[in-house]
């Protein structure tokens, strides 16, 4: 099986971030993400939207960093909300209960007019 | 290391013998027999004794070595408790028998577990597409609380588990909160009254006293349920393997500090991969 690799483009405005991912989410691709999280937590966003679209693999090791990022977020009174959830994507974040901590939008569109 | 032993054990004697008597054998521990299971519970009246602590672990050498010249039984066995009294007592464990046992067996140990991991993954995909639907959806389902009888019994032995964390921590028996926290966590972290926040209050506050009690905490549940995993797939139990699995990505969330976070990880992925080959996500999802 080919390696797990992750993209991550980034548009920061202010207090607010989106965030588009690319590839799949495992325990190897992960740090990467958890990295790039932490980094924009730390540069004072606030509201950060995270969309989907093209991930198209997420396991427990992926929502894990989203949900730590969401306390993170939480904590400073902020926002975690996700957009595009591809079917395999929201299947596993369904298992971990994870959908039922997060806003979940169906386009990239609507989750940055709810951002 | 214990854990990992006792798994050997299980796996069969040429395992245990390859991988735990040839290493000792090799380093020249055998030695004339001298009826080792006699020594054994000797041994084991003398734990109670602090008075024969320092002895403890020159003698158990000694014991493994005449072990070996018996038989294969009483050599794990003697092995087993070598191994549980270095966790138990500080004293044994900084012996420098108890430091040439770890460096003898840590090379073989880990060879064994590369292989046994490759052969786990193996075995795991093949039952698990040979599980049937209900099994795999059952073994996905957190506890649910909706019978009375039961929820009252779980409830109370919730609250009865976190009343003794806290009599452990407040006492500062460190040993005793992290093997009740872990025993709590696994059994009821996916549990509908599982009181989480409150764990984060026992062990922050026990990690404010103590700074390695958390790494420990982790390493003991990780082990712990890398254990259970392990031995389910062995047996067969694949129920017990993937509620196993679940409860490790829901305690841990992803953290790859945590010990065995590849290995679990590929064994998820597998689990993914069989439900969404049987279209059972829905399935899952009801139950």
């Amino acid at each position: 099986m080919a390696e797990a690799q992750i993209k991550i483009e980034e548009k920061i405005a202010g207090k607010k971030a989106v965030l588009q991912l690319t590839g799949e989410l495992d325990a190897k691709t992960t740090p990467e993400l958890k990295a790039r999280l932490d980094a924009v937590v730390a540069a004072g966003v606030e509201a950060l939207l995270i969309d989907m679209a093209r991930l198209t693999y997420i396991s427990s090791a992926g929502c894990g960093a989203l949900n730590a990022t969401l306390k993170a977020l939480k904590d400073k009174g902020g926002k975690l909300i996700l957009s595009s959830l591809t079917k395999e994507v929201r299947d596993t974040m369904d298992l971990m209960f994870f959908t039922k901590r997060v806003a979940v939008y169906t386009n990239l569109a609507e989750g940055e007019k709810n951002l | 290391m214990n854990r990992l032993v006792r798994l050997l054990a299980q796996s069969g004697k040429n395992n245990f013998k390859k991988y735990v008597y040839d290493p000792l054998y090799n380093a020249a521990w055998e030695r004339r027999a001298a009826d080792a299971r006699k020594t054994l519970e000797h041994l084991r009246a003398e734990l109670k004794n602090p008075a024969y602590r320092n002895t403890l672990a020159p003698n158990c050498k000694r014991m493994i070595g005449a072990a070996m010249a018996e038989n294969l039984a009483v050599f794990g066995d003697t092995v087993l408790f070598f191994l549980e009294v270095i966790q138990i007592l500080p004293q044994v464990g900084e012996a420098k028998e108890s430091a040439e046992l770890m460096a003898i067996l840590k090379a073989p140990l880990s060879a064994w577990q590369k292989e046994q991991d490759e052969r786990s993954a193996y075995v795991f995909d093949r039952e698990l597409n040979n599980m049937q639907d209900e099994q795999i959806a059952a073994a996905l389902e957190p506890i649910k609380l909706g019978i009375t009888e039961e929820r009252a019994r779980i409830t109370g032995e919730i609250q009865r588990l976190y009343q003794q964390i806290l009599i452990a921590s407040r006492a500062d028996n460190y040993k005793r909160a992290g093997q009740l926290l872990s025993r709590y966590m696994i059994e009821y972290s996916d549990a509908e009254d599982y009181a989480e926040k409150d764990v984060r209050k026992v062990i922050d506050a026990l990690k404010a006293r103590d700074k390695t009690f958390e790494d420990s905490l982790n390493a003991l549940l990780a082990t712990d349920l890398y254990y259970r995993i392990s031995q389910g797939i062995m047996k067969g139990d694949l129920r017990a393997a993937v509620r196993m699995i679940r409860k490790y990505a829901h305690i841990f969330e992803g953290n790859p500090h945590i010990r065995y976070y590849y290995e679990i990880d590929r064994l998820e992925r597998m689990l993914y991969n069989v439900i969404t080959k049987k279209n059972l996500w829905k399935f899952i999802k009801k139950a």
